[in-house]
């Protein structure tokens, strides 16, 4: 059993949330769009909202358990939550908010995370990214045996989302505890999770590692959600094949034996040393100059040449 | 000067005078009241016995009652705020009543309640309290007539505390009692403060409800502004010090109810203090 071991269901207003996951010592993320139940099931772990049945178990521990009527209030839970937009006290000073969680480790954890000269400020006149360190520090505080993220980088700017992603990245490695990160941003998931769960109307749809993700993904939502290609009408009815943009290239002619879709080229914009381009809704990724070489140009005609060998197959 | 702008003169003429008219009758009473008498004998007259007495019983009993309102006022508030019941809309509309019910009426209520023939009358009587014309109706009448200008408010500043910092609080290990102390009571306090300097004004000008349940017996509940009236025709100088004083109080806690509201909105805990900045 998992460190952090949850079967839950929930009725929320349109569907029904159910979720069963284990997460050791190892960041999974929950990925998917706003209204998903991602944010509900932070809620139910650290004891904000209550399951309709199930159960919630850390470090062998019921936190829930609908069968056995347990129930442990939020402080009874040995969880760090880090809210979207932090939600620090306004009335106290980072000092205060970062004791409020626990009086013993408060200098230890403002110097590990450079606040240190920020004690006596208020976190209304702090910046996001150092809200986003207070926040953490605070949750640390409680020295928790569960760590829960929601959308923790939403609430920053680019530029210091960046920095932040970075900083939990090395934070979360250090740490080692059962954490949970909800987003609705791939990336971010990405950067910081060791597996990810996809979440569709209340439901799991895929959990595992990115590289099964991309190769194998569950259906088309997932699929859509790493930035494949989902191109109906080349395989059976009510499937669709999967491609990712850099598995395709590019051609001005249809192929032989190839399977290839048709378009128009257009957004032909640099990404990293490569080109992106799309045919059509298909996306492209290909060699900078093989637009050029290939002698076509923005609104010209062209084709997305998937490669050879068996496509990958998603049910529609 | 063209037809248009004569008539803008015009309406900005009237305008004028309209509002002009309307200062001057909110205004005049009050400086009669500080003109039409020596101000040099004020002093004199407040030392005089009777209102010496006046001044006692409204201390003794609004201090009573604000303690009471206070202390019961604000859990119930809480948990008005804090619940989602059904009738919680009719909680809050009874709640809010006494707001709008004229004091005479509260004042019959409350005899037909605590009265000695009231509801309750003959439950107190076998108590051994008797309730109307003594020092604890005019508590009553006060607490009736007051509380809901502290519980509408107090509702309202637990309502707009944030709900995820009490959540917070609650992840961080801090148990009900401990959100409220450290999290609710400090983000709603000034609207609390507020909401307390409107029910002390109301209660401090108490007359309708009290003269009907309490009466007015001297050193017992007559009140400062039953006071006014009880020498209204004996010794009219008497009622204008009495009334200085009231002016001066009320003033006072208008001032400081402004000032807290001012000092509020700069205190503000609205999210977008937290909108992204850097």
């Amino acid at each position: 059993m998992a460190l952090l071991d949850l079967d839950i269901a929930l009725g929320l207003r349109s569907y029904e949330l159910k979720v069963a996951l284990g997460v050791d010592r190892e960041t999974v993320a929950l990925v998917g769009p706003s209204g998903a139940g991602k944010t509900t099931v932070l809620q139910s772990i650290a004891g904000l909202r209550r399951p309709d049945r199930g159960r919630i178990e850390v470090g062998g521990r019921a936190w829930y358990d609908r069968e056995a009527r347990v129930n442990l209030a939020p402080e009874q839970r040995s969880v760090g939550l880090v809210f979207q937009e932090y939600a620090l006290f306004p009335h106290m000073s980072v000092r205060q908010n970062v004791a409020f969680g626990g009086p013993a480790r408060v200098d230890e954890l403002l110097d590990r995370f450079g606040i240190g000269h920020l004690a006596s400020v208020r976190p209304t006149a702090i910046s996001g990214g150092e809200r986003q360190r207070v926040a953490l520090a605070r949750a640390l505080a409680r020295g928790p045996e569960v760590l829960l993220f929601d959308e923790p980088l939403s609430a920053l700017d680019a530029h210091t989302r960046t920095i932040v992603r970075a900083e939990l990245e090395d934070l979360l490695a250090d740490l080692g505890l059962p954490t949970l990160i909800v987003t609705h941003d791939m990336r971010d998931a990405t950067a910081l999770a060791h597996r990810i769960g996809v979440m569709v109307d209340g439901e799991l749809r895929q959990l595992g590692r990115l590289p099964d993700l991309l190769q194998h993904p569950a259906d088309a939502f997932v699929a859509r959600l790493t930035g494949a290609n989902v191109l109906p009408g080349l395989a059976g009815e009510n499937e669709a094949v999967v491609a990712h943009p850099w598995e395709l290239t590019l051609a001005a002619e249809r192929p032989d034996g190839a399977r290839a879709v048709p378009g128009t080229l257009h957004g032909v914009v640099p990404e990293g040393d490569r080109m992106r381009v799309r045919v059509g809704d298909v996306v492209v990724v290909v060699d900078e100059g093989e637009v050029e070489r290939l002698g076509l140009a923005r609104g010209a005609p062209a084709w997305a040449v998937l490669p050879p060998g068996p496509p990958r197959v998603v049910a529609l | 000067m063209s037809d248009i702008s004569v008539g803008r003169a015009a309406a900005a003429a009237l305008s004028a005078l309209i509002a002009g008219v309307v200062l001057t009758f909110l205004a005049l009473p009050i400086i009669a009241l500080f003109t039409e008498f020596p101000l040099r004998d004020v002093p004199e007259l407040l030392r005089d016995p009777f209102v010496q007495d006046t001044l006692k019983v409204t201390v003794r009993t609004n201090a009573i009652a604000n303690v009471l309102i206070i202390g019961l006022g604000t859990p119930t508030a809480y948990l008005v705020a804090m619940r989602r019941f059904r009738g919680r809309s009719l909680v809050i509309t009874l709640i809010e009543l006494p707001l709008v019910l004229p004091p005479a009426v509260a004042g019959i209520a409350l005899l037909s309640a605590f009265g000695v023939g009231g509801l309750l009358g003959p439950t107190l009587k076998d108590a051994g309290i008797v309730l109307p014309f003594s020092q604890w109706a005019v508590v009553l009448a006060v607490t009736f007539v007051a509380s809901p200008f502290y519980l509408r408010q107090a509702i309202t500043s637990f309502e707009s505390v944030d709900g995820t910092l009490t959540a917070a609080a609650r992840t961080l290990g801090a148990g009900p009692t401990r959100t409220l102390l450290r999290i609710s009571l400090p983000l709603a306090a000034s609207g609390l403060l507020a909401g307390w300097v409107l029910a002390f004004a109301r209660g401090v000008g108490e007359f309708g409800a009290t003269i009907i349940f309490a009466g007015s017996v001297r050193g017992e509940t007559q009140t400062l502004t039953l006071g006014i009236y009880e020498v209204l025709d004996s010794n009219f100088d008497q009622a204008i010090a009495i009334g200085i004083l009231l002016v001066v109080l009320s003033a006072t806690v208008l001032l400081s109810y402004k000032l807290i509201i001012s000092w509020r909105s700069s205190t503000s805990t609205s999210p977008s203090v937290f909108a992204r900045t850097s």
